[in-house]
């Protein structure tokens, strides 16, 4: 999913002489966040938090929530 | 009419007002008096130009939270803070003069739209534009707000100098520093100056007004108090304290996710004023005091004047790190360049004010003899825990209305952590001399008359008891031109 999202990116911004805009995206997601990600895409739920909660994340009223600084929504966070 | 203290024959002058302190609210004070055939005398402690032998006398000390040095706050010749002022407007309001939060002193003891009738006189002061009218948005919890920067803010010195030279009201002494008083049972009779070479000057008067800034202004009167034995402001014992400041600070970034949606936040393009392009500033309504009860504050989200392709990327990495699917979308949003705009949450808020943030007297003495001034400053915990609430807040609505995401940085999701911020504070410096309506809780009545004198007065930021947001240039020239009208009463009854 992270290669994915990375080559595609990548692949129009090269074609569109658009990299200086967002640059090579190559790395960007870390491991944490990637065994997050395949783990919200085939379960859906919240067991992820236990593979590497952060400092500050905080679960907020009415679904949302602070996951490294940001405020998101939950259908930020599980594509829901 | 112009003089340094050095060249007076006289070792004593007489007029109807002595005003102590050339600064926006002095000058504004005898212009006003003057214009009314009264005769003043406007003393300033420097000269017409910067010196360094005078702003030494600003030197002190600050305990607490990283702020500025007493020295750059601060300038002092004629003119005073207006020599460096950034010509920031933005307005106070209704609410501003209450209590928002329950046992926290915030209101004001005079009316509001009657202070606010010396805002519009005061307004012809400055060459301000018109404001744009507040917008409801997001649900009717924030404000769209104009926020004004002058492109030539009011120099008060370079300003009025040859107004105040020609006029036969007003004797400008320059070199004319503040040491004390005399008086008989708070009827002030004298006040004393001296130069540079230790030369001294008095001078009588039926009333006396001390215009000395929002540090000064505590600190001379502490001086005071503690040369002649007396009490006078500090029956309450609040006299130096409750300072305020108005904690400021970049609390995190933001990239915008919807264009469109992001558009509709802003004024129509007819009612637009001049309103800065890069920053879109934003106040909580009244519905969010009533139901969040924090003090005031504004936001603005800041864009980058020049395109800043490192910033953006950071911001889109760590999104993609933290939320893939939703950063995917932004990046495929980028691609079809239908969105632009990232950069940073700026804020300023209102502090509590609370009696641990003072100004006191050191040890250390100033070539006068009088002890130079600490400031005790820190952000409270309530204001650390106001601004997440109030930044948290501001962040779901946003988000909510698909409009942006913003993240917020660690010091202020965690308010244990210290606060980093190139920009502590205003340079505003409110409340040290705080008006009340009684002597039991404040320093100076209603008037500005410092209690337990019965001719003595303060002008200046140092008397609000709270400021909301607002720049205090602006309203603290309202209040002086409210204290002329006062004075006026006073001297031809």
């Amino acid at each position: 999913m992270h290669a994915r999202i990375a080559d595609d990116v990548n692949k129009e911004l090269h074609s569109r002489k658009a990299s200086k805009m967002l640059g090579p995206l190559e790395n960007t997601m870390n491991r944490r966040t990637f065994i997050r990600y395949l783990c919200i895409s085939f379960t859906g739920i919240v067991t992820f938090n236990a593979l590497g909660k952060n400092k500050y994340d905080i679960k907020l009223d009415s679904g949302y929530e602070i996951r490294n600084g940001w405020v998101l929504t939950t259908a930020d966070l599980y594509d829901i | 009419m112009i003089f340094n203290l050095e060249e007076l024959e006289s070792p004593e002058l007489k007029s109807d007002a002595c005003i102590i302190g050339g600064g926006a609210a002095g000058i504004t004070l005898a212009r006003k008096l003057g214009s009314l055939g009264h005769d003043v005398i406007l003393a300033e402690g420097g000269s017409l130009k910067y010196e360094q032998q005078s702003q030494d006398l600003y030197q002190g000390k600050v305990v607490g939270d990283q702020y500025y040095d007493l020295m750059a706050t601060r300038l002092r010749f004629f003119g005073g803070a207006t020599n460096h002022w950034a010509g920031h407007y933005a307005p106070l309001h209704s609410y501003d003069f209450t209590n928002k939060v329950p046992g926290i002193q915030t209101a004001w003891p005079i009316d509001y739209s009657a202070f606010n009738s010396y805002i519009d006189k005061a307004r012809e002061i400055f060459p301000f534009r018109q404001i744009t009218p507040s917008k409801p948005v997001l649900d009717g919890m924030f404000e769209k707000i104009d926020h004004i920067t002058s492109p030539s803010p009011a120099r008060f010195g370079p300003k009025f100098v040859d107004e105040i030279k020609a006029s036969q009201n007003i004797r400008l002494i320059l070199h004319a520093n503040f040491t004390g008083v005399e008086h008989t049972d708070g009827n002030i009779t004298k006040a004393i100056f001296k130069d540079f070479l230790n030369k001294s000057l008095k001078i009588s008067a039926k009333h006396f007004v001390l215009a000395c800034g929002g540090i000064e202004n505590p600190r001379l009167l502490l001086h005071l108090n503690e040369t002649l034995n007396t009490n006078f402001g500090n029956k309450s014992g609040l006299l130096g304290k409750k300072f305020t400041e108005h904690p400021m600070g970049n609390i995190g970034q933001f990239i915008i996710t919807n264009q469109s949606n992001y558009d509709a936040l802003n004024f129509r393009k007819e009612d637009i004023f001049e309103v800065d392009p890069h920053s879109d500033f934003f106040q909580p309504s009244e519905q969010f005091f009533k139901k969040h009860k924090t003090l005031n504050f504004f936001m603005a989200m800041v864009r980058p004047s020049e395109p800043e392709p490192e910033v953006h990327n950071q911001i889109m990495n760590d999104l993609l790190c933290t939320a893939p699917s939703l950063g995917e979308k932004i990046s495929s949003r980028l691609l079809k360049k239908q969105l632009q705009c990232y950069g940073t949450i700026l804020t300023s808020q209102e502090q509590e004010p609370i009696e641990d943030n003072r100004i006191a007297l050191g040890e250390e003495k100033d070539q006068f003899g009088i002890r130079r001034p600490i400031l005790y400053w820190r952000r409270t915990s309530t204001d650390r825990e106001h601004i997440k609430k109030i930044a948290i807040e501001f962040a779901r609505l946003l988000a909510e209305k698909d409009i942006a995401r913003i993240k917020l940085y660690d010091w202020v999701v965690d308010s244990s952590l210290p606060v980093k911020t190139r920009r502590p504070g205003g340079h505003h410096h409110i409340g040290a001399t705080r008006m009340s309506d009684g002597e039991e809780s404040g320093v100076v009545d209603t008037n500005c008359l410092l209690y337990g004198t019965e001719n003595f007065y303060v002008a200046g930021s140092s008397v609000f008891p709270s400021i909301g947001t607002a720049s205090p240039t602006l309203p603290l020239v309202a209040m002086t031109l409210r204290l002329a009208d006062h004075l006026n009463q006073q001297l031809i009854a």
